[in-house]
C-alpha cells in the first residue's frame, strides 16, 4: 500500500502541477470565529502568487478565506479533467469557469483542520471550454493552522484518480486502522490493569487512548467541539500520550537510575507546562506554541533514546533495544508530523500513521515477552515454594518430635524431682534423725529407721504402675494399722469408690494420699481420738476423728495445714477443715468440682 | 495340718541378721519351731530334697540362685509345704512372681515379731496374706487373660465371691470387715484368698500348668 501510494504522487508529471496563479485573501476570521456568510473577493484583492502558498509565511497570524485563480492550459482534446489536491490543512471547494466542481471538508464551524485529506474534483467536459478555462479554488482555514495551498494537480483523471485513491486509502484506512488499534490496545491493557494492578499496563492504556485522539484529528471532517477546544484537547493529548509512554517504558524496563528519576520529573513538568501554555495562549498561537513544545519533546525523547542505547551496550538487554526502536519510530512520527505542520507542500507523510502503530506493536511484543517471563518466573517460584513447603513440613515434624521428646523428658524430670523431694523431706529427715540419735537411744533410732523403711515402701507403692488411689490407701492402712491399734485407735474404713470429678494420676493420687497421711499423723499426735473414719465415695474424701478438735488460729504452723492446702490445690480439689473445740471431732474433706 | 503340734519352719535367707531375727521370733513362739536356717540356694535345695517342713520362708535374691525357683521346686515336690517369700518392701512385682511360682504370700523382712507370728498363724489356719496392691494386681490379671481355648477348667476362673473378695481387699478392707459385709467367717475369707492364689498360679502359667493339672501334678482344692 505504501509503495503504490508513493509512486503515483511522485510519478505524476510535473507539468500537471499548478504553480502560478492569482490569490485573494480575506481575513474573515476575527476574534475567535469566522464571520457569518462567505465573502467574495473584489477585483482589487487579486494578487499574483506561486504555489505552494503557506499562509504562515505570507500572512502569519491571519485566518480566513482565500481564493486561488488559475488560467488552465488549453485542452487539446475533449476529455474530462480533474483537480487533485494532494494535501491540505484546510477545507476547499473549486469552480471551473464559474461552475462548482466540488468541495471537501466543512465550511461551517466547527471546522476541522482536515489536513492530509486529499481532495479530488472531477471536471467533466461540459464545464470545460475549448478556448480557455479558469479554475478557482476557495479555501478556508484558521490562522497559524498550516493554511494555504500546497500540491495541486490538474490533468487527466486516468492519471490523477489512482493517485487520489491511493492517497486517500492510506490516509483513511491507515488512519482508521491506527485509531482502532490504539483503542483496542488501550482497552486490553486497561482491563489487564484492572486485573493485575500493574502500573505499566495503566500507563500504556492511557497513552494508547490518548494517542488515538491525535490520529483521529487527521481525518475527521467535523470536530465534536469548537475549534479551539478541539485543538487544545488534541494537542494536550499528544503530550499526555508522550508522557505516559515514557512512564510505561521506564516501568517496563525497570529503570531506576538517579537521572531517570530526574527525567521523570522533567517529563511531568513538560507535560504540565505545555498543556498550561496551550490553555493560556490565544487561539491564534495554539499551533505555534504547540509546535515549540513538540520540539522540546523531540529533544528529550532523543536524550532518552541515548540513555537506552548506552544501557543496551552495557547490559545487552534485548528489551532495551526494542524500546529504543520503538522510540525511534515514535521520533520519526513526530518529526514527520512536525515538518508536515510547518511545511504544507511536502509529500504527504506516510510514515506518521506507521509510527504509533509500530510503537504500539513493539510495546505489545515487549509486554507479552514480559508476561511470559513473568509466568515462567511464577512457575519457578511455585516449584520453589512447593519444595520449601515440603522442607518446612519435614522440619516441622522434626521440631514436633523434638517437642514431644522434650515433654517426655520434662515429665520424667518432674517425676525424678518429685521423688528426690519426697525422699529428702520424708525419708531423709528420718534417717538424719536416726543418725543423730544413735548412740544416745537405740530404740528411738530403730523407730526412726523403721519409719524410714515405711516411707520407702510408700514411695515404692507410688512409683508402681498401679495408679489406683484406693489401693494406695489400702496399703497405707496395712502399714499403719498395727501402730494405731497400739494407740487404741481403730479405723472405720468406708472406702467405696473414687469421687465423681476426681481425675486420677500418679501425681494427684500421691498428693491426696499425703494429705490423708498427714491428717492421720495429726490425729495421732494431737486429737486424742479413738476412731478415725476414712470415707471415700462419689461426693469426696473425708478424714474424720472423734477427738478434741482444734482452732486453726491457735494452731502452730507445725501441723502442716498449709502444706495440705497446697497439695489439695495441686490435686485440683477444695480442702475443707471443720473443727472446733466445742464439738468433739475434726473432719478434713476434699471435694472436686466438675 | 493339725493345730496341736508345732509347725516346723525352714528359713532360707542370705542376710544373716534377718535370718537370725526370724529364727528368734519363731523359736519364741509356742506354735512354731525353726527346723533349719540356710543361706544359699543349693544348700536349701539339698535340704529340701530330703526334708519336708510345714512352712518354708525363702528370700527372692539368693547369691547362687533365685528363691522363686526354690518355691517352684517345693510346690511341685512337697504338697504339704507352704512357702512364703521374704521381701523387704512387699512390693507387688516380687510378690506376684512368687505367687505365680506357687507361694502363699509374702512376709516383710523388717517386720516385727507380732506381724511375723500373725502371718504364720494365718497361714496355718488356711489363709494367705494379701495386700491391697496384690489384690488389685490379681484383679487386673484375671480380667486381662483370655479364657483358654481348650476345655475350660472352671476352677481357673474366679468365682463371683472370689472376685468380690478381691475387690474388697483392693480397696483396703481387712478380713474382719470383709467377713462382716459378706456374712462369712474370717477363716473362709482367708481360705478364699489362698484359692485365689492357687488359681492365679495355674492361670498365669497357662498351658504348662494345665497339663500339670491334667497329670495330677498340681492339686487344686
Amino acid at each position: 500500500m505504501i509503495s503504490t501510494s508513493l509512486k503515483p504522487v511522485l510519478t505524476i508529471p510535473e507539468q500537471l502541477r499548478l504553480t502560478h496563479g492569482e490569490c485573494a485573501f480575506i481575513e474573515s476570521w476575527r476574534n475567535g470565529s469566522f464571520l457569518k456568510g462567505t465573502p467574495s473577493p473584489t477585483s482589487l484583492a487579486w494578487k499574483p502568487c506561486t504555489l505552494p502558498d503557506a499562509w504562515e509565511l505570507t500572512h502569519p497570524d491571519k485566518g480566513g478565506d482565500a481564493w486561488y485563480r488559475f488560467s488552465l492550459p488549453n485542452t487539446t482534446n475533449s476529455e474530462d479533467k480533474a483537480l487533485f489536491l494532494a494535501s491540505f490543512m484546510m477545507n476547499a471547494e473549486a469552480w471551473v469557469n464559474g461552475k462548482h466542481i466540488g468541495s471537501g471538508g466543512s465550511f461551517e464551524e466547527p471546522i476541522a483542520n482536515n489536513w492530509n485529506r486529499p481532495l479530488f474534483f472531477h471536471a467533466p467536459t461540459y464545464v470545460l471550454n475549448k478556448k480557455g478555462n479558469t479554475l478557482v479554488i476557495h479555501v478556508r482555514a484558521y490562522p497559524n493552522a498550516g493554511g494555504g495551498l500546497g500540491l495541486a494537480y490538474w490533468g487527466s483523471p486516468t492519471l490523477l484518480h489512482p493517485a487520489y485513491l491511493n492517497q486517500n486509502a492510506i490516509v483513511h484506512y491507515l488512519g482508521i486502522g491506527v485509531v482502532s488499534l490504539s483503542l483496542l490496545l488501550g482497552s486490553i491493557f486497561g482491563i489487564l490493569y484492572i486485573a493485575t494492578r500493574q502500573k505499566s499496563f495503566l500507563y500504556f492504556s492511557i497513552a494508547s487512548f490518548s494517542s488515538c485522539l491525535y490520529v483521529l484529528d487527521q481525518f475527521i471532517i467535523s470536530p465534536p467541539l469548537t475549534h479551539l477546544h478541539w485543538e487544545i484537547i488534541v494537542h494536550s493529548s499528544l503530550y499526555v500520550s508522550q508522557y505516559f509512554f515514557l512512564l510505561f517504558m521506564i516501568d517496563c524496563l525497570q529503570l531506576t537510575d538517579r537521572h531517570i528519576h530526574w527525567f521523570k520529573h522533567f517529563g511531568t513538568a513538560h507535560m504540565i507546562i505545555s498543556i498550561a501554555s496551550i490553555l493560556l495562549c490565544s487561539e491564534i498561537n495554539v499551533l505555534p506554541v504547540s509546535s515549540f513544545w513538540h520540539a522540546v519533546g523531540l529533544l528529550w525523547l532523543l536524550y532518552f533514546t541515548m540513555i537506552l542505547y548506552y544501557k543496551w551496550i552495557y547490559s545487552g538487554n534485548i528489551m532495551t533495544a526494542l524500546i529504543a526502536c520503538a522510540i525511534f519510530f515514535e521520533g520519526i512520527f513526530m518529526l514527520a508530523d512536525w515538518s508536515a505542520w510547518i511545511n504544507a507542500q511536502i509529500i504527504p507523510p506516510v510514515i506518521y500513521p506507521i509510527g504509533p502503530m509500530a510503537f504500539a506493536l513493539v510495546a505489545t511484543v515487549m509486554l507479552i515477552l514480559r508476561f511470559i517471563q513473568g509466568s515462567r518466573q511464577e512457575e519457578a517460584f511455585r516449584l520453589e515454594l512447593k519444595e520449601s513447603l515440603v522442607k518446612q513440613e519435614i522440619a516441622l515434624k522434626e521440631k514436633h518430635d523434638e517437642v514431644i521428646q522434650y515433654e517426655q523428658q520434662q515429665s520424667i524430670r518432674y517425676e525424678q524431682e518429685r521423688i528426690t523431694r519426697e525422699l529428702h523431706d520424708g525419708i531423709g529427715s528420718h534417717l538424719l534423725g536416726a543418725k543423730s540419735v544413735l548412740g544416745s537411744d537405740k530404740e528411738i533410732a530403730k523407730q526412726l529407721i523403721g519409719d524410714a523403711l515405711d516411707e520407702l515402701r510408700a514411695l515404692m507403692d507410688s512409683l508402681g504402675n498401679h495408679s489406683d488411689l484406693l489401693t494406695i490407701l489400702g496399703m497405707m492402712r496395712q502399714r499403719m494399722e498395727r501402730r494405731l491399734q497400739a494407740q487404741n485407735i481403730t479405723f472405720d474404713w468406708q472406702v467405696w469408690e473414687i469421687p465423681e470429678h476426681m481425675h486420677q494420676s500418679p501425681q494427684v493420687n500421691h498428693h491426696v494420699a499425703r494429705i490423708i497421711q498427714e491428717s492421720i499423723a495429726n490425729i495421732e499426735k494431737h486429737a486424742q481420738a479413738t476412731q478415725i473414719t476414712l470415707r471415700i465415695n462419689q461426693s469426696g474424701i473425708t478424714v474424720a476423728d472423734n477427738g478434741i478438735g482444734f482452732e486453726e488460729k491457735h494452731v502452730p504452723s507445725g501441723r502442716g495445714l498449709t502444706n495440705m492446702r497446697w497439695r489439695a490445690k495441686q490435686a485440683g480439689a477444695k480442702l475443707i477443715i471443720l473443727s472446733n473445740t466445742d464439738r468433739a471431732g475434726t473432719s478434713i474433706s476434699l471435694a472436686w468440682e466438675a | 495340718m493339725t493345730l496341736s503340734e508345732t509347725k516346723s519352719i525352714v528359713i532360707i535367707e542370705d542376710d544373716v541378721h534377718v535370718a537370725s531375727q526370724l529364727q528368734a521370733f519363731i523359736n519364741a513362739s509356742d506354735m512354731f519351731s525353726c527346723m533349719q536356717v540356710l543361706h544359699t540356694f543349693h544348700s536349701g535345695k539339698n535340704f529340701l530334697s530330703s526334708n519336708s517342713p510345714d512352712i518354708l520362708l525363702v528370700d527372692i535374691n539368693l547369691p547362687d540362685g533365685s528363691g522363686i525357683d526354690l518355691i517352684r521346686f517345693v510346690t511341685t515336690t512337697h504338697h504339704q509345704t507352704e512357702s512364703l517369700v521374704l521381701s523387704l518392701y512387699g512390693d507387688e512385682g516380687h510378690v506376684i512372681e512368687a505367687i505365680e511360682a506357687g507361694s502363699a504370700g509374702y512376709l516383710l523382712k523388717d517386720g516385727n515379731y507380732e506381724d511375723v507370728i500373725y502371718a504364720l498363724h494365718e497361714l496355718v489356719k488356711g489363709g494367705a496374706p494379701i495386700s491391697p496392691m496384690i489384690a488389685r494386681s490379681l484383679l487386673t490379671h484375671f480380667a486381662s487373660i483370655p479364657k483358654p481355648q481348650k476345655e475350660p477348667i472352671h476352677q481357673v476362673q474366679l468365682t463371683k465371691k472370689e472376685h468380690e473378695i478381691l475387690v474388697y481387699f483392693s480397696k483396703g478392707f481387712n478380713r474382719i470387715e470383709i467377713s462382716n459385709y459378706l456374712g462369712v467367717s474370717i477363716n473362709t475369707v482367708g481360705g478364699h484368698a489362698k484359692n485365689i492364689y492357687k488359681k492365679f498360679a495355674v492361670h498365669s502359667q497357662g498351658e504348662a500348668v494345665f497339663e500339670a493339672v491334667q497329670q495330677g501334678l498340681i492339686q487344686l482344692d
